[in-house]
């Protein structure tokens, strides 16, 4: 059932000296669309600093600048409300348009691993493409153990299925593999899920004309938990902050995210 | 002969190439080497109605290569009326997802194209390769054009050859049709790249700044160039000589040093130029090649007035038959390689090296294409004062604004190798001038 979810995504980044000619690319503002409606979101970012906007190849909203001036810390705070769950997936008008989601990507190439268990899970082909991603997802959550600081940003899918471990974006790069083996059109999504703690990212496929999340971590459809921030091809394509800078010597960021459910006034 | 006076004086032009500076550096065993490029006096001569003929197909070849640019990274009604199947697209490297949706300043995504053609000994010319990146080595036979001219005006004069020092002309016109408002920069990442004595040259020929990364800003309404006062001016049109990869750490491999922060956004907002365009690898790729011929009929209803190299696609069932049955006749291609690197004679591997190619080939057909091996006429070069028959090509140069035009002269390159076909200059090749005659 549809849901009103506050949102507040922190980023920090620390320098043990000071940084300048700092550029950033963020994509912290989730978009509207059939499934999510935005109530009201911003973006704000320390050193203050108004950058400029603009739409990505696949329609995420970035915001990017230049700092010049030195600074010891770069903040940037994304928050807002976001109604979710409204649709059970989002129509797709053009699929020929999402061609590419159907070929391996930098992080989503098969290797051995991925070959052997896309074989190992060959059983069901003939049903609809939804159903044989769920099969696909239990099959990836079955096979690996989420485990934090095991696998990083870089990792490829084949990577972390050797390793048998990894965290969220494993688990989606590994689902994405599977699926664009068997033909399935599926893409990599950057967000937020209920609670407290890092990013989230899922899988959406396309079946019989629409796009369906997949959260291949938490074996969960993607609905009013969910916040959607950003798509790709996987996750080099999206990631949600990028930066660049001069100077800085050594560098601690975290993040820190948290969705709450609004509750009735 | 009539080139002997300037074979006399070839040593003379070699003095003063090295004088110049006009090296190649290439990478062996993990460091770096600069070379010098070696110059070859005999040049290679296309009478004035080949060239026509030639003219009329680099063009008609670049336009097609440029309407499919545009058409797959837009509305990509070639996937929709499959003439291509779409996953030669999105497989190959060269696709870059990040500029679906862009058209660049002047409808313009190859301004630059090299294409590799060889003469067989029928006497007719096949493309070889389309080079749509950063196609390097125009300014090779155009500085020794220069120096011959001045060690032996002679030749010069009894000759009816056409001048090729235009080409800085039209480059710079090139530049300036794409440029958005602003300055022309050549963006080169530094002196430690295999051509950087051609951005320079380039640079100083069109009179445009040669710069690096950290001279270019980008700020929210467009790129600036810094000089060392700290003044900025508004940037146009980036002649960039790095690769796609490299040129935005925020957009592409964020290690990368040499490149714009927040380049590619400003481009994709209209606010810069990039020539080429980001992206363009996917029309030079190996496997789309073999497709060049179908856009030039499908984009403008006319038949391919150059031929490609006969290719077989083991991607489909048919070719991949015919190229296991005649393997030694082929050579093999894998499309992920540039340079002459990952390219493989059948005839010259061993029973062992053909069964574990076999399975790699069935394995990952896509990867792959295979050619027949096309028997090219030979061009002399001198070898310690004796004539001696190497292979060579020729890298045509097709500048495109309003419309495509053919360089008149290009770079032939040759093998010192007598048993080698592979005459990249990243394989230690030399160069010849191409003449092209006026009448």
């Amino acid at each position: 059932m549809a849901e009103t979810l506050c949102y507040a995504y922190e980023l920090n980044l620390r320098f043990s000296r000071p940084a300048h000619d700092h550029s950033y690319l963020l994509r912290l503002s989730p978009p509207s669309n059939e499934g999510q409606q935005v109530l009201e979101q911003r973006l704000e970012l320390s050193p203050s600093h108004q950058g400029a906007e603009t739409a990505d190849a696949f329609g995420n909203c970035c915001r990017y600048g230049h700092i010049v001036r030195s600074h010891q810390q770069f903040q940037s705070v994304a928050a807002g409300r976001v109604r979710t769950g409204l649709s059970d997936g989002v129509a797709e008008p053009d699929p020929v348009r999402w061609g590419m989601m159907k070929s391996p990507s930098p992080y989503t190439r098969p290797g051995p691993h991925l070959l052997a268990l896309s074989r190992r899970l060959a059983d069901g082909r003939d049903r609809s493409p939804l159903e044989r991603a769920w099969a696909l997802a239990q099959g990836v959550h079955s096979e690996l153990t989420y485990c934090p600081q095991v696998t990083d940003p870089r990792t490829t899918a084949e990577e972390a299925l050797a390793l048998g471990e990894g965290v969220c974006q494993d688990y989606a790069h590994i689902l994405l593999a599977l699926c664009r083996l068997e033909g399935i059109p599926a893409r990599y999504a950057a967000g937020m899920l209920v609670g407290e703690g890092a990013s989230h990212a899922w899988v959406e496929v396309l079946s019989q004309g629409r796009w369906y999340g997949l959260d291949p971590t938490n074996l969960l459809p993607v609905r009013e938990q969910h916040i959607l921030l950003a798509r790709g091809r996987d996750g080099g394509d999206c990631p949600l902050n990028r930066g660049s800078f001069l100077g800085g010597g050594d560098q601690l960021q975290t993040v820190r995210v948290s969705v709450h459910p609004v509750t009735a006034p | 002969m009539y080139e002997m006076d300037l074979i006399e004086r070839a040593n003379s032009v070699n003095e003063l190439l090295a004088r110049y500076g006009v090296k190649f550096g290439i990478y062996k065993n993990g460091t770096f080497k600069e070379q010098l490029f070696p110059f070859d006096a005999i040049p290679r001569v296309i009478p004035a109605d080949e060239f026509d003929l030639l003219d009329r197909g680099l063009r008609q070849r670049v336009k097609a290569l440029n309407l499919f640019l545009e058409d797959i990274y837009n509305e990509k009604k070639i996937v929709r009326d499959r003439v291509v199947p779409e996953e030669f697209i999105y497989a190959s490297s060269g696709y870059l997802p990040q500029c679906e949706g862009i058209r660049p300043s002047g409808g313009v995504f190859s301004h630059i194209s090299g294409i590799d053609l060889v003469l067989g000994k029928d006497g007719s010319w096949y493309i070889l390769e389309d080079n749509l990146r950063v196609p390097s080595g125009a300014s090779y036979p155009l500085i020794v054009r220069d120096l011959c001219r001045r060690s032996s005006p002679r030749t010069f004069q009894e000759f009816h050859i056409e001048d090729n020092r235009n080409y800085a002309q039209l480059l710079r016109h090139t530049m300036d049709y794409a440029n958005v408002g602003g300055l022309t920069v050549v963006l080169t990442p530094g002196r430690y790249n295999a051509a950087y004595f051609e951005h320079s040259y380039l640079a100083e020929q069109t009179h445009s700044p040669l710069v690096s990364g950290q001279d270019l800003v980008v700020e929210e309404d467009g790129v600036y160039l810094l000089d060392y006062t700290g003044k900025k001016e508004r940037v146009g049109a980036v002649y960039r000589r790095i690769s796609d990869d490299f040129l935005d750490p925020l957009s592409f491999r964020p290690e990368s040093l040499i490149g714009v922060p927040g380049l590619f956004q400003a481009y994709r907002k209209g606010q810069v130029a990039i020539l080429n365009a980001p992206g363009n690898g996917v029309a030079d790729d190996k496997g789309i090649y073999y497709f060049v011929p179908k856009m030039i009929q499908y984009y403008l209803g006319e038949q391919p007035i150059l031929s490609n190299a006969p290719t077989y696609l083991p991607f489909f069932e048919e070719d991949m038959k015919s190229v296991l049955e005649h393997l030694d006749t082929l050579v093999l291609k894998d499309v992920a390689e540039a340079g002459g690197y990952g390219v493989v004679f059948g005839s010259k591997m061993s029973a062992r090296q053909k069964e574990d190619f076999v399975a790699l080939l069935k394995a990952e057909p896509r990867r792959f294409i295979t050619q027949e091996v096309i028997d090219f006429q030979d061009l002399d070069i001198m070898d310690n004062g004796v004539r001696v028959p190497r292979k060579a090509d020729l890298r045509a140069f097709v500048l495109s604004a309003e419309e495509p035009v053919a360089w008149k002269s290009g770079l032939t390159r040759f093998s010192r190798n007598p048993d080698s076909f592979i005459v990249n200059s990243s394989q230690g090749g030399g160069f010849k001038d191409t003449w092209v005659l006026s009448r």
